[in-house]
């Protein structure tokens, strides 16, 4: 193990660092005092702002490519969003490309390189690409689209009436005229829920490029005009789907799926007062099984006051099918919240999608790699070979009945080995041990003095913990991933669920009749939630892993919150050990 | 530690607490607000800067260029079609067609003082009417006859002369200076009046039109074709024309106002004005030949005009195109783009492909009345009807 | 110099000022739609208990004509008056009819927040917007806004000041006063009717009706300047409307003759070459040749002879003439006084 640098030496380095910075910024300082009027030179504030947005173009210039079908007619635009030649388009511009089989896309290198098509979203009108050449590629990252307000700087990027000869993308500069504006689509696809309106100049081949802030992110994808009788050209009004609501498509489109739309299969009126209320709400809808009936009133849809029925569509469009999506409504006078599963939206299309497994595959071995990654430091790191931990089990529902239990267990695994759960009593004597093995898909308890009447979704819980345990242990590319499919985007419901994170699902069979949903954080990597269902009975549990902490190099949860049926419970771990 | 670093370290920490101080202040300080209003002194001083060197052009007589198809009442197109619009029907494949159903209205339009001899550079929009009389008036009020000295229809320049002395030019900036984001001022005065209209943009790309022209998405209109476009410090950048991938005069004024715009750069302004002043015009360029619509991902010869430069460079009907000036073609709009910028007496090498064989052609192009009539053939086939678009222009995409 | 390098945005936040100034000042509009106009547009708010600026269109010829100021409150309009030669209209907003309860009994309008169109009676043309200050446009273009959505903005720069001249010849527009092009797009649907502020706020200017060129088929991009928003505003409100710009004199006052005859072989289209200059006359005194051909008069292009004489009838009897000519390849500036009476 390494020593520490001494304190000394520490702060020598970060003197001298602060001295270099200092002696630059009184210099910079004195400088930035020139009043302004004088003749322009490099502090003059328009030629500095001129710079700034000059150096931005050009440092996210080079992710803008122009698509192409492998022809190289038609012309849209596009970006690449991470270093593997991963890019964002609509879906109107790669749908010519899919009935052509394959594309190319231009960059400002000069060259075209192929393209393969993975997951769409027609509904929204998104879709994603990949290079098929190894990277690195120039790539840009995406901004919070719910920071942007009306007067921010807009920069368009693409290649309008494809007269980009060189792939270099036509550059056009504005405002934000509008943000949360309502574009409905044609025949159910290409609606521009919630989306980010422009007076940059957007023109036919913008299709499917970036819209970037004065800091260079990607808070929009262009995709949209209003035009008048002159034509199909720019009048100052231009459209972008917000990046807040592709980053929830992304990962299944990454995943080669067709990533469909949310419903609630509900709809709002405002009533003789101006409030909204729900004047019809299917059967058999996730909403009317969370509660909700006509005559509600709505009042918050993920935390958003909603003031209209355009209002409650154009937010409703933004996000996934499958999505959970707080809803406080006021029923009978009482005001409560529901978490509701959004119902899926069916695209029409021409043709219909056939999901890619390959892609799908490429898309599980990336979120294993980065929870490799997250987890222990590194894809190369050395695994554990065992765990082991004391959880403080507290009840908040418990199983038959009782509320508020807390109990006590020493829980451990070594290589390949069962897991076993050790219970201990407040004065320190052991209770029954539990042990489960995956490979038969069995638990025992070895019985001393109490019979332990374990609940299927526990069994179901551990299991689902130990598959976890056996990505742990082995690398990336041997594990077996023929059970195992990316299966889209969920999101994280913690407090303030706007807030919770995007995860990317991955969908593995455990035991011999359940299924589990795992939940990895697209940022961090980490995972954080598991969702599993005992398919005969139909009984299922939501699993929280939070509190991360590191533990000799691994990153692990130490809280791990159990929700199902009837089961309640929150686990606080201490005294984690993880043997190399 | 010695005590010297010591010292160091105790006179350096309180200098790097403010340094920090300032740096945090500073990135929070740049007012944008006073930005703006600072931006708008600096767009009138470029114009203040440029006045001497613009001249109004005003023209007598001359006709409308040839009469365009009769326009049908105008509904609002599908906002939803995507895919650019298509670029409107020429009757007949080789003739210099206005390319546009814009009609030139009289009134003032502009151009830029070239030379302290007199030469004028201007846009040749200014002169699709072909008039009698041509008066340029001078920014110090002074008015003189100014004679058409010669057109180039491919990049859209006119070079006009007058007579004057105590002329201004104004101070130019070359493309390898300017970048992309930088801001782009054009000046015009089409609206007559003394002062120049303003209207202001950023530079779009510096390589277009076959590297004829930087784009702009400042407003170009006829109010200032002609004009200069300047950079944020009065250096003018490029003279403002339409422009498009395709043959016509008035090619390219249908996006007027459209946040696409370009200007021809300072090289390639000397290099054209260095012909037009031998009095000698450029045209578009034309090979003579048409090919056959029934054919999908090629561009195969139907038809080649006698005579024509296609005859002249042994191509047959039936040839299949592959190349073009070292560029791959795999459809007609991209054999549009490699060749609609090469005027008349200009070459381009041609990679053939006939039989399983390839070769290249090397073919000067040549103005449309220099070609000759296109042979009857043993299918009925009309060459004046335009090739149907291609599927990115018919299908909702 | 990491700061120098900040990634601070540049032409974005130094708007909010003007933005929050116009944004609240502008109504949407929702009347009739007729043939190619669309039902909807904008207005200006001028006062405090509700006057509506916006431009004569056949949307506010609906029974109820709709207006939505920007918290989202609707109102009905009324039509205070209409001027056709500015193509300009005053509406005023009346609180909406609910339950049929009475007029009388509902809540007044306001207090709203507006612009001052109160120009003095002296007010002169002069603007302190001046070419190539930056604009900001608030309306509703392709009502892209609903409800209580925030009106669309829209920026740009100020161009030029021009005369919206018969020479662009637009069809059915009878307004040929004075414009400001702004190099935004703002001929759309529903944005007419749009505030125009400067930077600071300060209003400038109302774009004006769609307005098409017949010859060049394109859009023209243009507010109505703030003074002349203000003579119309200040206009005693009784039913006739002012009498179009003293520009256009009337007939009936009498032109001048200067004394000059063009070459007139019965074509049209003809450009106006002097055939004859009458002896004695104003003309001879100021040296008008035989065979000069007139390229101006008083600052006007003449194309042909019936334009210069559309031009010669719009000046009053004792004005004088400034007329520019083609005379040989030189060309030569003629200034001639009107006759004395």
């Amino acid at each position: 193990m390494c020593k520490r640098p001494t304190f000394r030496l520490t702060l020598l380095t970060l003197a001298l660092s602060l001295e270099g910075a200092a002696f630059g910024a009184v210099l910079a300082a004195a400088v930035a005092l020139v009043r302004a009027g004088e003749p322009l030179d490099g502090t003059d504030p328009v030629l500095q702002a001129e710079g700034r947005r000059v150096e931005m173009i050009q440092r996210v210039g080079p992710s803008v490519v122009c698509l192409f079908d492998r022809n190289q007619r038609g012309g849209g635009s596009g970006v690449l969003i991470d270093a593997e030649g991963y890019g964002l388009t609509n879906y109107h511009v790669v749908a010519a490309i899919v009935e052509a089989k394959g594309g190319l896309a231009g960059l400002s290198d000069g060259k075209l390189y192929d393209i393969e098509v993975l997951g769409t979203d027609p509904t929204g009108d998104v879709a994603m690409f990949r290079l098929t050449d190894a990277g690195p590629f120039p790539y840009a990252s995406l901004g919070d689209s719910d920071a942007v307000r009306v007067g921010d700087t807009a920069v368009v990027m693409g290649n309008p009436f494809t007269l980009s000869e060189d792939y270099t993308p036509s550059v056009t500069l504005g405002l934000v005229t509008g943000v949360h504006r309502y574009q409905k689509g044609v025949k159910g696809n290409l609606t521009y829920t919630d989306c980010i309106q422009v007076d940059a100049s957007v023109n036919p081949g913008n299709s499917g490029g970036p819209l970037f802030n004065a800091a260079g992110e990607v808070i929009g994808i262009t995709g949209r005009i209003s035009v008048n009788t002159r034509g199909r050209y720019n009048v100052g009004v231009g459209y972008a789907i917000s990046s807040n609501q592709i980053k929830r498509f992304i990962p299944a489109m990454r995943a080669g799926l067709l990533a469909r739309h949310g419903t609630l299969q509900a709809t709002v009126d405002a009533d003789n007062e101006g409030r909204i209320v729900f004047n019809r709400v299917a059967a058999d809808s996730n909403a009317e099984k969370a509660g909700i009936h006509r005559g509600d009133r709505l009042l918050t849809f993920d935390g958003v006051p909603i003031t209209s029925g355009n209002h409650y569509a154009s937010l409703l469009g933004t996000y996934p099918a499958d999505w959970p999506v707080p809803i406080e409504i006021e029923q009978e006078g009482q005001r409560r919240t529901s978490i509701v599963r959004l119902d899926a939206v069916n695209p029409k299309l021409k043709t219909p999608f056939v999901p890619d497994r390959d892609v799908n595959i490429r898309a599980v071995e990336r979120v294993l790699r980065a929870f490799a990654k997250a987890t222990l430091g590194s894809a190369d790191a050395r695994r554990p070979m065992g765990w082991k931990w004391t959880v403080v089990r507290e009840f908040t529902q418990g199983a038959a009945g009782t509320a508020k239990a807390s109990e006590c267990y020493e829980m451990s695994q070594t290589g390949d080995g069962p897991v076993r759960m050790q219970r201990r009593y407040e004065d320190g004597s052991p209770g029954p041990m539990i042990t489960y093995d995956d490979h038969t898909a069995t638990q025992r308890v070895d019985a001393t003095s109490e019979a332990f009447d374990m609940a299927p979704d526990v069994g179901m819980v551990l299991s689902s913990l130990y598959v976890m345990q056996r990505w742990m242990l082995e690398p990336v590319e041997t594990i077996d991933l023929t059970k195992v499919s990316h299966v889209g985007a969920d999101r994280s419901v913690g407090e303030g669920s706007r807030d919770g994170a995007i995860l990317n699902v991955l969908g593995w069979p455990v035991g011999r009749n359940a299924a589990a949903k795992f939940g990895l954080d697209t940022q961090s990597g980490r995972l954080l939630q598991l969702r599993v269902r005992d398919v005969p009975s139909g009984a299922d549990a939501t699993v929280d892993f939070l509190d991360y902490r590191s533990v000799g190099g691994i990153t692990w949860p130490h809280r791990i919150e159990v929700r199902g049926a009837g089961l309640e419970y929150r686990d606080v771990l201490s005294n984690v050990e993880l043997t190399p | 530690m010695d005590r010297r670093t010591n010292v160091r370290i105790i006179l350096v920490a309180p200098f790097a607490l403010f340094a920090v101080g300032i740096t945090v202040g500073q990135s929070r300080e740049i007012d944008e607000y006073a930005v703006l209003r600072a931006s708008q002194e600096r767009f009138r001083a470029v114009a203040a800067k440029l006045r001497p060197s613009l001249v109004r052009i005003e023209t007598v007589g001359g006709a409308q260029p040839a009469a365009p198809a009769p326009r049908e009442e105008r509904k609002p197109p599908d906002p939803d079609e995507e895919g650019p619009p298509p670029p409107p029907r020429l009757q007949n494949p080789f003739r210099d067609d206005p390319g546009s159903e814009f009609v030139v209205a009289d009134g003032p339009t502009t151009g830029l003082m070239y030379s302290a001899d007199g030469y004028i550079v201007t846009s040749s929009f200014n002169f699709v009417r072909e008039p009698e009389l041509i008066s340029v008036t001078l920014a110090d009020g002074r008015r003189v006859a100014a004679d058409l000295i010669a057109r180039d229809q491919v990049r859209k320049i006119a070079l006009l002369k007058i007579d004057a002395s105590g002329l201004t030019i104004p101070e130019w900036r070359t493309v390898d200076a300017v970048q992309v984001g930088q801001s782009a001022i054009a000046l015009g005065l089409g609206f007559g009046g003394s002062d120049p209209s303003i209207t202001v943009g950023i530079v779009s790309a510096l390589n277009r039109m076959r590297g004829n022209a930087i784009q702009t998405d400042a407003k170009l209109n006829p109010a200032n074709y002609g004009g200069p476009v300047c950079d944020i410090e009065g250096r003018v950048i490029g003279i403002c024309v339409p422009m498009a991938q395709r043959a016509g005069e008035l090619a390219g004024v249908e996006l007027y106002d459209a946040g696409v715009g370009f200007a021809v750069p300072k090289h390639r302004l000397d290099a054209i004005v260095k012909t037009l002043r031998t009095g000698t015009s450029v045209y578009r360029g034309w090979l003579g030949f048409v090919i056959d619509p029934r054919v999908p991902d090629a561009v195969v010869i139907r038809n080649i005009a006698e005579p024509s430069p296609a005859q002249a460079a042994g191509l047959r009907p039936g040839d299949k195109i592959t190349g073009a000036d070292g560029q791959p073609i795999r459809h007609f709009g991209q054999l549009v783009q490699a060749i609609y910028m090469i005027p008349a007496g200009e070459q381009v090498v041609l990679q053939i492909e006939r039989d399983g064989v390839e070769f290249s052609a090397p073919a000067t192009l040549a103005r449309s009345s220099e070609l000759g009539p296109l042979p009857a053939l043993s299918e009925p086939f009309d060459p004046a009807a335009p090739p149907p678009p291609p599927p990115d222009e018919q299908e909702e995409p | 110099m990491a700061f120098l390098l900040a990634p601070v945005a540049a032409l974005g936040g130094g708007f909010d000022r003007a933005i929050d100034a116009v944004v609240p000042r502008v109504v949407k509009l929702y009347g009739l739609s007729v043939g190619s106009q669309p039902g909807y547009g904008t207005g200006v708010l001028a006062s405090p208990d509700g006057l509506v600026l916006t431009v004569l269109s056949l949307l506010i010829d609906a029974r109820r004509v709709r207006a939505v100021t920007s918290d989202g409150t609707f109102y009905e309009a009324e039509v205070v008056r209409r001027d056709p030669s500015r193509q300009l209209a005053l509406l005023r907003l009346k609180p909406p009819d609910h339950g049929g309860e009475a007029a009388a009994s509902r809540d007044p309008v306001g207090p709203l927040p507006y612009f001052d169109l109160k120009c003095g009676a002296d007010a002169t043309r002069e603007e302190s917007l001046r070419p190539g200050d930056w604009v900001i446009a608030a309306g509703n273009p392709f009502k892209v806004a609903e409800g209580a959505e925030p009106a669309s903005i829209a920026h740009g720069v100020f161009s030029a000041r021009t005369e919206l001249d018969a020479r662009r010849q637009v069809k059915e527009f009878p307004y040929r006063g004075d414009v400001l092009v702004i190099d935004a797009v703002t001929s759309n649907p529903g944005a007419p009717g749009s505030a125009v502020v400067d930077v600071e706020g300060r209003f400038v200017g109302m774009i004006g009706r769609e307005v098409v060129s017949n010859l060049t088929h394109t859009h023209f991009n243009y507010a109505v300047p703030r003074d002349v928003l203000c003579e119309f505003f200040n206009e005693a409100t009784d039913a006739m409307p002012r009498a179009a710009s003293a520009a256009i004199a009337s007939p009936s006052e009498g032109t001048v003759d200067p004394g000059i005859r063009l070459t007139r072989t019965g074509y049209r289209n003809i450009p106006p070459l002097v055939d004859r200059v009458r002896r004695g006359s104003p003309a001879e005194a100021a040296d008008v040749r035989k065979d000069d051909l007139i390229l101006s008069l008083n600052g006007k292009n003449v194309a042909n002879a019936e334009e210069y004489d559309e031009q010669l009838r719009s000046v009053p009897r004792d004005r004088p003439l400034d007329l520019v000519v083609r005379r040989g390849r030189s060309i030569v500036a003629i200034h001639i006084e009107p006759e004395k009476q």
